[in-house]
């Protein structure tokens, strides 16, 4: 497992409050990890925050899975 | 103390001498009538933008070209019937939703009022030297306070104030069915809940104003409101029975004819829980009765045209032009206490001579 999955993982699980071994990449922000659309926000936040990029609105919206955040933000990062 | 009279309602350098906001309703209930009639009584009248356009003949041919030239039109005559304060409620599931926020401040307005879906990117559209006050609807706290913290970090632009919306509210709900009776959110709940979450954010000494409601009624009600904290409350279901409420008489008779028993929770194809007076129309979507509809315009963006029952817009325009058996009315909790229509400057009048009375 890479570093920056390990970190992302880590502000899911403290946004979401949910145990860190339910998130995989097949993961739904939905559907498993129970989070509504205030969640979504919140974590979108805190990982521009403690990551240093900027994800916009509509993209925060359309974040599925985890794998769909977790690309997105790999490829904001140099 | 006896016969206190209220407080005005400061929104920034605004300053409703009633402070009372009469909450924006769709499709066409509240427009240029009715807002300029309460903005006239020293309240904030509001203009609704869900499905303006829907009124004018070429609504759903040119749903976009339609829906700014209808809000552009109501604002001017607004502001033709008064000197009041005046606002649009643009609901941010709106997908015309940019267009209404850019021509609502191209017209000047007071204040734009976004619930609806967290408007988190609303400062965006504000230029050097506009006046117009932007104010979130909101259903809790914790929302509250990630607008406030999410506008101040990426736009520096503290919120002028913030609406929290109970679940005694009409039309869309921003709650879940299973807690719309619990009272761990009630509105005399949410109140203290959304005034300590913002207090964080006050500008110095000055809190972010908080107006609130939902289920609000009487003179009393708006005390009860007040003394927990709100600088001023919302209400719509009230200015509905009002001569100059936009709607046709049919849709203001259902509230009248509407006993304790005819409101239900519907799901709507907005994909949240809607409060409306129950009708044939809703009873045969219930029992499956309709089907998948040709959708003219995308117009919301959380809806799906290929699974709805129908169109809600649609619908909404039906009721407010009376024709009720081709769709339903939006009603607050509190619409069976209807029983008749009367101007809005005697319907604030009787609320704060009750609001005086309850004082003493
Ligand atoms: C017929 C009707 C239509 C409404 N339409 C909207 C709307 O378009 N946008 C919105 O934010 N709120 C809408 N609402 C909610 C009201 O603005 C208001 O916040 C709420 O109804 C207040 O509760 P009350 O009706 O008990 O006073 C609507 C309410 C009603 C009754």
């Amino acid at each position: 497992m890479d570093e920056l999955f390990a970190k992302i993982k880590k502000i899911i699980a403290d946004k979401l409050e949910v145990e860190e071994d339910k998130i995989t990449l097949e993961a739904s922000f939905r559907q498993d990890l129970g989070a509504d659309s205030l969640d979504t926000y919140e974590l979108v936040y805190g990982i521009e925050e403690e990551l240093g990029i900027t994800i916009p609105d509509e993209k925060a919206n359309e974040f599925e899975t985890v794998k769909d955040a977790y690309e997105f933000i790999k490829s904001q990062i140099k | 103390m006896n016969g206190s009279v209220w407080k005005a309602l400061r929104i920034g350098d605004l300053e409703a001498r009633t402070p009372i906001v009469q909450g924006g309703m769709g499709v066409g209930i509240s427009l240029s009538g009715l807002a300029s009639a309460v903005a006239d009584t020293g309240g904030i009248g509001v203009i609704a933008a869900a499905g303006i356009g829907l009124l004018e003949p070429d609504g759903f041919t040119d749903f976009l070209g339609a829906n700014i030239r209808a809000l552009r039109r109501e604002i001017r005559r607004a502001r033709e019937l008064t000197r009041g304060i005046l606002g649009v409620n643009i609901m941010v599931a709106l997908s015309n939703f940019a267009d209404m926020v850019r021509t609502a401040i191209e017209e000047g307005i007071d204040v734009i009022f976004a619930g609806a879906g967290l408007p988190v990117n609303l400062p965006e559209f504000l230029k050097d030297g506009v006046r117009t006050k932007l104010v979130p609807i909101v259903s809790s706290g914790r929302a509250a306070a990630l607008i406030a913290k999410r506008w101040l970090d990426k736009y520096s632009y503290r919120p002028d104030a913030f609406v929290v919306e109970g679940p005694r509210a009409g039309g869309h709900l921003g709650f879940r069915r299973e807690q719309l009776e619990d009272p761990g959110y009630a509105l005399q709940t949410l109140v203290p809940e959304v005034v300590e979450a913002l207090s964080p954010f006050a500008d110095g000494d000055s809190p972010i104003p908080v107006v609130a409601g939902g289920g609000v009624y009487t003179g009393a009600d708006i005390r009860e409101i007040l003394e927990l904290g709100a600088a001023g409350v919302q209400m719509a279901t009230r200015f509905v029975a009002t001569d100059e409420c936009d709607a046709d008489p049919a849709f203001k008779q259902c509230y009248v004819a509407a006993g304790k028993d005819d409101l239900e929770i519907i799901a709507s194809p907005v994909g949240m829980p809607g409060r409306a007076v129950r009708n044939k129309f809703l009873d045969e979507v219930e029992a499956g009765r309709k089907a998948p509809y040709s959708c003219p315009y995308h117009c919301i963006v959380t809806c799906d045209p290929e699974k709805a029952p129908y169109c809600i817009s649609l619908a909404l325009l039906n009721a407010q032009k009376g024709r009720l058996d081709k769709g339903f009315a939006f009603a607050g909790a509190n619409a069976p206490r209807v029983e008749s229509i009367v101007s809005v400057r005697s319907l604030v009048e009787s609320l704060e001579e009750e609001y005086r009375a309850s004082g003493t």
